[in-house]
């Protein structure tokens, strides 16, 4: 008995923050330059009282409607976010009650980013596996959108917010895994929200604003991010974990049916995609109409590839994600 | 690795420069051509070429192609 993934659905939020809208702001970048570097056209934006559990909340009810899946089969949903309703109670809690599944499942939120996809099916395969769990809701969801300052050109042209759900399941065919994780806190401050949590409470300081070395302007209540260190970070650990993973699963490079990486932004996976020398129609991209989902976009691209046709069951897909921790993670499904 | 043949890589790796535009004292930092994805693209170049990794901070340190040839060939292994 495997752990396989059954279905997927998304939901992106209505709200749109379009290229012409990114021009507004920052005139210096013409519409053709922001979609030549960044891949994308669109981002989608949560309204100021749209939480990331309402996102998920979202895509778990398209789930059920799209694949006809009963929720009352559920018994144990897995919520990855960075932006909580509340420090508590667990938003994997009150997602329980607005879904009305049964109070039979098991419900926790997980902390993690861009590697959070794959460290979800990690930890689904675990509970099957062992037993503990059958049907396992894996809800990605996150709203960047609300930690980002207004006047930092570098986050707001590449992440948009958004929430996908999976269903993990019992299956004879078709599985999850291997797996390998990897984690590096030197990068801690790579990628991060200094100010609000406990290390740094808010303050009139953490308020002011101030031009980061890159020339965009943030302050520490908003987020960071250095890409060209992640840039970096990317080209040296993604192609050793890329063959660290083929060699644990004693598959060769043209077995892999399909790579889905963390659609982090263009650029960073056409660098990593030529250092791989892996061919362009093996390497899937969908970014274009939502941007940077955070931990939704391999669910989000899987979910297109098999629309596509690009794959189906039976295909062996390789799914990488990295990014804020600095943490990554790459897994083999087997559809 | 000599110091011009390290220029002429720069100069290939960063969209429109013009030819022989860079010499050994020019701070690259403060061409017009230098923005965020020039930086990238030289990322790539250097871990492409040289197998070398710059952080961002370090190459803000250098202020011209003879500091940053410098450090490249530092980190080469």
């Amino acid at each position: 008995m495997y752990a396989s993934i059954k279905a997927i659905s998304y939901f992106l939020p209505e709200g749109e923050l379009t290229n012409e809208d990114i021009n507004r702001d920052f005139p210096e970048w013409s519409i053709e330059k922001i979609s030549d570097k960044t891949g994308i056209l669109t981002r989608h934006i949560a309204a100021e009282n749209v939480c990331s559990s309402d996102l998920g909340i979202e895509s778990a009810k398209k789930l059920f409607e799209e694949h006809r899946i009963d929720k009352n089969e559920i018994d144990f949903i897995l919520f990855c976010t960075q932006s909580p309703d509340y420090f508590f109670p667990t938003s994997a809690c009150i997602i329980q009650e607005k879904l009305g599944l049964p109070t039979s499942v098991g419900a926790l939120d997980f902390n993690l980013g861009c590697s959070g996809f794959v460290y979800g099916l990690g930890l689904a395969k675990g509970l099957l596996e062992s037993g503990a769990a059958k049907n396992i809701l894996l809800i990605t969801a996150e709203t960047y959108s609300k930690l980002m300052h207004p006047k930092d050109k570098s986050v707001r042209t590449i992440i948009g917010d958004g929430a996908a759900t999976t269903l993990i399941s019992a299956s004879d065919n078709g599985n999850l895994g291997p797996f390998i994780f990897g984690t590096d806190g030197k990068g801690a401050e790579k990628i991060i929200l200094r100010a609000g949590a406990f290390r740094l409470p808010k303050s009139e300081e953490t308020g002011v604003d101030k031009v980061d070395e890159f020339g965009n302007i943030t302050n520490e209540n908003s987020m960071y991010m250095n890409g060209a260190d992640v840039f970096n970070f990317s080209l040296k650990t993604i192609p050793e974990l890329v063959s660290n993973l083929l060699t644990k699963s004693g598959l060769s490079d043209d077995q892999i049916d399909l790579y889905i990486f963390h659609q982090a932004n263009k650029y960073m996976l056409d660098a990593l995609r030529k250092k791989l020398k892996i061919p362009e129609e093996k390497f899937y991209i969908f970014m274009s109409n939502c941007g940077n989902t955070v931990s939704s976009t391999i669910p989000i691209a899987l979910y297109n590839a098999i629309k596509e046709n690009k794959v189906k069951v039976g295909s062996k897909i390789m799914v990488v994600g990295f990014g804020v921790g600095l943490s990554w993670a790459g897994g083999i499904v087997n559809l | 690795m000599e110091i011009n043949s390290f220029i002429q890589q720069f100069e290939d790796t960063i969209a429109d420069l013009p030819p022989n535009s860079i010499n050994p004292e020019t701070d690259f930092k403060n061409l017009p051509q230098w923005d965020s994805l020039a930086m990238l693209s030289l990322f790539a170049k250097l871990d492409s070429e040289y197998n070398v990794s710059l952080t961002a901070e370090e190459l803000n340190s250098c202020n011209n192609m003879t500091e940053l040839y410098e450090l490249v060939k530092s980190k080469m292994p």
